[in-house]
């Protein structure tokens, strides 16, 4: 801005922005500024006592959707520390509409202590991405399972995860509404897995890509459970240890599949399982409607 | 700038904002309104733009001089006041008609206050409201009419609304604008939802509709006949229309419609429908058309729970009862014919007509009256299939059927004088008679033996109707049914090219080879036709060079195919000369092969034995080739044309009576006309054959179900036996109703021949072995 | 309403009287909503808006009414709004505030996210030497706010 206006407070005053605008019109500004990011709403928080007051009364409680991501160079911020933790939920807790939430660019403040809060107060929340969020575990995954409205889940690269945060979920009686799960590369899932994920009833698409603890066994396991199966259309079982056997497990599981997707040797390093083409094939004739996809 | 424009000093207080805002505004509104003036007339630009900017300085300084929660609920306390003291005791006070009246008024009053509510305070819905999470400035406005005008008087409104139907109902006349304006306050004040519609009017309408139509239905029901009553319950419900049209919506008028319906029609269903003398049977039998169709326009609507189920029930049983009598009593002349050996056999035409004609008539009030509706067609195939497949003692329907069909197709048949087009109609209406048949198959055997000779003698009315019926019969059972029916008629049509071919053949022969005979052939495929026996009788010579000139020709045209000729099926025409009685001109004689080779055997001799007869034609020596020969002997000998005399010779051996016949040409033989037709004195389709019928069909049927089988267990692998049964009579259906013991008997016929096997452990397992 | 192809004077705080066709500045709820209400209204006081400022929403108003009629490629109407909004930062607030009073829906996101814009990507001491603001907080205020930031700020 040009010098002038510094000069004379008294017209400052009367011309500046804090002084000018109602407190709507400036919750308007700042909601345009934030953009949905949560990180921006913390640094407009750190201006006057009237930006604080405008963003935690009106703006917080009203955000539906937020990507909790930092604008700035990260490099020397990923160190994880309680205290981020502590206050990144301090945040989220006041945001009680929020819809859709992604935190794999803050994994550094995310841990259990943080997913509890959320599974508490953010009831209407739809989709969570935890994706990279390494420091979490089986009990804060097992809460936000709990959400009444949780839809879409993506627990991408999260190596502390195992079957039990599923456990204890599909015991109370699983959440109907979750229809979209993502667990690549998520090493240490294993065998009694899908024995929980069946109780999902809505569950419709499935990424076990990467989960390299998952055989045949996974799926025989709930051949004989007399329960219902979700209806699945999309599996991903890229560089799991599948066999012919747990191919021919998944079409009869799953009659409703429209897309299969299976990791091929011949241009990956990854361990691919022992599947065949012969096995692929007789999928094929099985579901003669789903596209199976290799790459 | 005006003079009656505020200047306000800041921070605006409230309470100077907000009686500004009363005095100004809602204070020359509210006069406005009692007064019924037009409020835009009271308020100038400035005016109004004094409030706006007062309402905009309250919301819009800086905290904590903040006012617009203030400023909210003043509105709401303002709005309740005048509409509890000013409004709610005006409305309350009046009666009937007066009491609706201001009711609206007051309603319409209201909504100006809300319009202008909603503008000046505007800046409160588009920050305030939408922050504080407050239903908006209309919404407020709706909930403070509902809960402090509305709630107070809407029973005694709501009960001035019914009585007022009522009386409309009865023919009095009504104010029907007020009413209608009332019910739009019910679904205005329900802002977007027409739940307080639903619970506060329509439902105590739609009690009042239901237990009107009970007490006016039960009376009619026992005082009128069924279509008085009909009469009168499509006029109620033409009125229920026009009512819910004027005064309700949609909704309503379809939720009462399904209520009337349910009163007036299926409350009285059965008992209606069983009136004796008006009920559905009456009006069936008496061909009331315009009552059925009454009855299916009111009966097929959707309220009526039961539909047209009892209805199309009865439809089923009285035509099975009047197709039955038929059939019974068909039956009963049949077997009294029988007792008086065949005197008197009724004709399948009678049956076969007076069946159609029942078919046709109900037909007929099935698409006119009853909407062609799958339920009825359904009750009426069902009724047919009950009584065509009964057994008829010796004969079947299916035979019947058939016999019919060659009497219409016949030249000479009993229906010669119809015309192609009434043949045609005819045939139509055998067709749908024919879908219902079980059996068939075994109408197909009867027919293709009738179609055979129909062809072969020539005697049928027209090729087109022919194929125009094989046509018709392809549509209902398929192509594989009438396979065999189009090639014998195409063989016929081949034949005549094949003739055509063989005279050109000859012409390039240019040999005089036939001499003056006039030579055709007729080449049927085997398979097509039934079966016929070949023999091998020794021919005239030059009837045999004939025969291998065309065997010669018909060689050079094909390589697969071989003749066997079959001597009993062809005929010829004999030129006669030198009888004295014919007066010295010739005449001809139309005989059978049989009959020609034998008749010229006395060319060259006048007398001739039985034996040698026999021996001359190569026939054999065995009872039935004897009795075949000597049937051929004695049409030639037969009182009307007889033109061999048959004598006993002298030659004194006695070893055989037979051979000891003698034949001798007729010289004294008087011809009527210059054309004589020799009949073969053979009977028409006799008990022998129709029994031959009967077996070929079973034998057609053993292979069917075997296929059937074999089939099904190449696919399945292993089947368990009941459903191998089930799937082996839905697949034969078609065709005819397998008997489950034949079924059996098939299967344990394969696995004697090792088709199937028994499963070791479960003997009810069968499995396929390839 | 008599609205269509009328004129209408808008008298601004400083009394400057503009004459304008009532189509074009219906795009303001408050001025069409006087119009509704009342009846032969020659001339509108706008107490709250300056002569200057009202001369620029009465230009907003006149090209985005004319669009209705002669449309523009999206391009060209976004350069004519930043063309537009390339005024110092009082008259940009004036233009907010004015807007807002009028109830000009596209005016006020126009505005607004231009100021939104001056924001982004700033630190806090840019932004309040930017707009002029006063640091009011005390510093056990600040400390509890870089407390609760702590995720997001730098070490």
């Amino acid at each position: 801005m040009n010098g002038s206006t510094t000069t004379t407070t008294t017209t400052d005053d009367l011309n500046s922005l804090v002084q000018l605008l109602p407190e709507e019109l400036i919750a308007k500004v700042i909601e345009h500024a934030a953009n949905s990011n949560l990180a921006t709403l913390c640094t407009l928080r750190n201006c006057n006592r009237q930006f604080r007051n405008v963003i935690d009364s009106v703006l917080l409680s009203k955000l539906k959707e937020v990507d909790a991501r930092c604008f700035r160079d990260r490099s020397k911020s990923c160190a994880y520390s309680a205290e981020k933790v502590h206050s990144l939920a301090s945040f989220i807790r006041k945001c009680v509409q929020l819809t859709k939430l992604e935190l794999t660019r803050v994994f550094y403040a995310v841990d259990d202590s943080l997913l509890f809060p959320i599974a508490t107060c953010c009831n209407y929340l739809k989709v969570l991405d935890l994706s990279y969020c390494y420091h979490v575990t089986d009990e804060g995954v097992g809460a936000v399972l709990t959400l009444p409205n949780l839809q879409v889940l993506t627990i991408r690269s999260c190596p502390n995860i195992t079957s039990k945060a599923f456990q204890r979920c599909s015991k109370q009686g699983a959440s109907q509404s979750l229809s979209t799960l993502n667990i690549e590369w998520c090493p240490n899932v294993s065998y009694p897995i899908m024995s929980y994920l069946i109780k999902f009833r809505r569950l419709e698409y499935l990424s076990l890509r990467g989960c390299e603890s998952v055989s045949d066994d996974c799926f025989r396991a709930i051949l004989a459970d007399p329960e219902q199966k979700p209806l699945l259309k999309y599996l991903d079982i890229r560089f799991c240890m599948i066999g012919d056997a747990g191919l021919l497990l998944i079409a009869r599981l799953f009659p409703s599949l429209d897309k299969l997707f299976l990791g091929s040797k011949t241009h990956n390093l990854w361990p691919c399982g022992n599947w065949t083409l012969n096995g692929a094939t007789q999928v094929a004739n099985i579901l003669p409607h789903c596209s199976i996809i290799y790459s | 700038m005006s003079n009656s424009f505020p200047r306000f000093t800041y921070p605006l207080s409230f309470e100077e904002g907000w009686s500004f805002i009363w005095n100004k505004g809602f204070l020359p509104l509210q006069q406005c309104l009692e007064s019924g003036m037009d409020s835009r007339k009271k308020y100038g630009a400035e005016q109004w733009m004094a409030i706006y900017n007062t309402v905009y300085t309250l919301c819009t300084q800086k905290p904590p001089y903040i006012y617009a929660d203030q400023l909210y609920l003043s509105i709401k306390e303002t709005e309740t006041q005048y509409l509890r003291e000013r409004v709610l005791p005006n409305v309350k006070s009046l009666h009937d008609e007066f009491k609706l009246k201001e009711l609206i008024h007051r309603w319409e009053n209201h909504k100006v206050m809300m319009r202008w509510i909603r503008k000046i305070f505007g800046y409160l819905d588009r920050f305030y409201v939408k922050r504080a999470q407050k239903p908006t400035l209309d919404e407020l406005s709706y909930t403070c009419f509902r809960d402090n005008v509305f709630q107070a008087v809407k029973s005694e409104v709501r009960s001035i609304i019914l009585s007022l139907l009522e009386k409309e109902r009865r023919g009095e006349t009504v104010d029907q604008l007020l009413i209608q304006s009332v019910v739009r306050i019910f679904i205005e004040l329900g802002n977007g939802s027409l739940k307080l519609y639903t619970e506060e009017l329509e439902t105590p309408y739609l009690k009042a509709v239901a237990e009107y139509c009970k007490a006016v239905s039960s009376r009619w029901a026992e005082e009128d006949s069924f279509p008085e009553y009909m009469l009168r319950v499509e006029e109620a419900l033409e009125d229920e229309v026009r009512r819910c049209k004027t005064y309700f919506i949609e909704q309503t008028e379809e939720r009462s419609l399904l209520i009337c319906e349910a009163e007036l029609l299926d409350a009285h269903q059965h008992k209606l429908l069983v009136k004796e003398q008006s009920g559905f049977i009456p009006l069936l039998l008496q061909g009331r058309k315009s009552d059925l169709a009454r009855w299916y326009r009111l009966f097929s609507r959707p309220g009526v729970s039961k539909g047209i189920e009892p209805a199309a029930e009865m439809l089923k049983t009285q035509i099975l009862q009047q197709g039955s009598d038929v059939v019974k009593g068909f039956r009963a002349r049949l077997e009294q014919a029988e007792r008086n050996g065949g005197e008197g056999t009724p004709h399948a035409q009678e049956l076969i007509e007076t069946l159609m004609d029942i078919h046709e008539q109900y037909l007929e009030v099935i698409v006119s009256c009853l909407g062609s509706h799958a339920r009825f067609y359904r009750a009426m195939k069902e009724a047919f299939e009950s009584f065509l497949n009964q057994p008829l003692g010796t004969v079947t329907c299916a035979e019947l059927l058939a016999t019919y069909c060659d009497s219409l197709l016949k030249a000479s048949g009993e229906m010669r004088h119809l015309s192609e087009d009434a043949i045609e109609e005819k045939l139509e209406r055998v067709v749908r008679i024919f879908s219902y048949l079980s059996e068939k198959d075994l109408f197909g055997e009867f027919y293709r033996k009738q179609l055979s000779k129909r062809l072969l003698f020539q005697r049928s009315v027209s090729e087109d109707l022919e194929r125009s019926f094989i046509t018709k019969l392809k549509m209902t059972c398929g192509s594989q049914y009438t396979s065999k029916l189009e090639g014998m008629v195409t063989d016929m049509h081949l034949s005549r090219e094949v003739q055509e071919g063989f005279q050109v053949w000859l012409q390039s022969k240019a040999v005089q080879v036939l001499g003056n005979l006039d030579f055709n052939v007729t080449v049927l495929t085997t398979g097509h036709w039934p079966t016929y026996k070949s023999d091998d009788i020794r021919l005239p010579e030059e009837l045999g060079r004939c025969l291998s000139l065309f065997q010669e020709y018909y060689d050079s045209r094909t390589s697969q195919r071989k003749l066997r000729w079959v001597h009993s099926l062809g005929v010829g025409t004999l030129h006669c000369y030198g009888f004295p009685m014919a007066k010295g001109r010739s005449f001809e004689l139309q005989v059978s092969t049989h009959q020609m080779c034998i008749l010229l055997l006395f060319n060259d001799a006048e007398r001739r034995s039985f034996r040698n007869i026999r021996e001359s034609l190569n026939i054999g020596n065995a009872e039935q080739d004897i009795e075949g020969l000597r049937k051929y002997l004695n049409s030639l000998c037969s009182s009307k044309y007889p033109i061999l005399l048959k004598g006993t010779t002298s030659s004194g051996q006695e070893e055989d009576g037979r051979d000891n016949e003698s034949y001798e040409i007729n010289l004294n033989f008087a011809p009527v006309s210059r054309r004589i037709k020799i009949p073969l004195l053979m009977a028409r389709v006799n008990q022998e054959e129709k029994e031959a019928t009967r077996t070929a069909v079973d034998e057609d049927r053993r292979h069917a179900i075997e296929a059937a089988i074999v089939r099904i267990m190449k696919s399945r692998k292993s089947i368990d036996h009941q459903r191998l049964i089930v799937e082996v009579s839905q697949q034969l259906m078609q065709l005819f109703n397998p008997d489950p013991k034949v079924i059996k008997a098939r299967i344990e016929d394969l696995i004697s021949r090792e088709y199937i096997e028994r499963d070791e452990q479960n003997t009810s397992l069968y499995k396929y072995v390839a | 309403m008599n609205t269509e192809s009328k004129t209408v004077k808008l008298v601004s705080s400083d009394n400057e009287v503009f004459e304008v066709d009532t189509s074009i500045v219906s795009l303001s709820e408050t001025i069409k909503n006087v119009l509704e209400d009342t009846e032969d209204t020659e001339s509108i006081p706008l107490p709250n808006v300056e002569g200057r400022i009202l001369a620029k929403v009465i230009e907003y108003c006149r090209y985005h009414s004319l669009l209705k009629t002669i449309p523009q490629s999206e391009e060209d109407i976004e350069r004519w709004d930043r063309e537009f909004l390339n005024v110092d930062q009082p008259t940009l607030f004036h233009l907010i505030l004015a807007a807002n009073y009028l109830d000009i829906k596209s005016l006020l996101d126009l505005t607004c996210k231009r100021v939104a814009d001056m924001i982004k990507g700033k630190k806090p001491e840019e932004i309040r030497k930017e707009f002029n603001i006063v640091n009011d907080f005390t510093p056990e205020e600040e400390e509890e706010v870089r407390r609760e930031n702590a995720w997001c700020e730098d070490p």
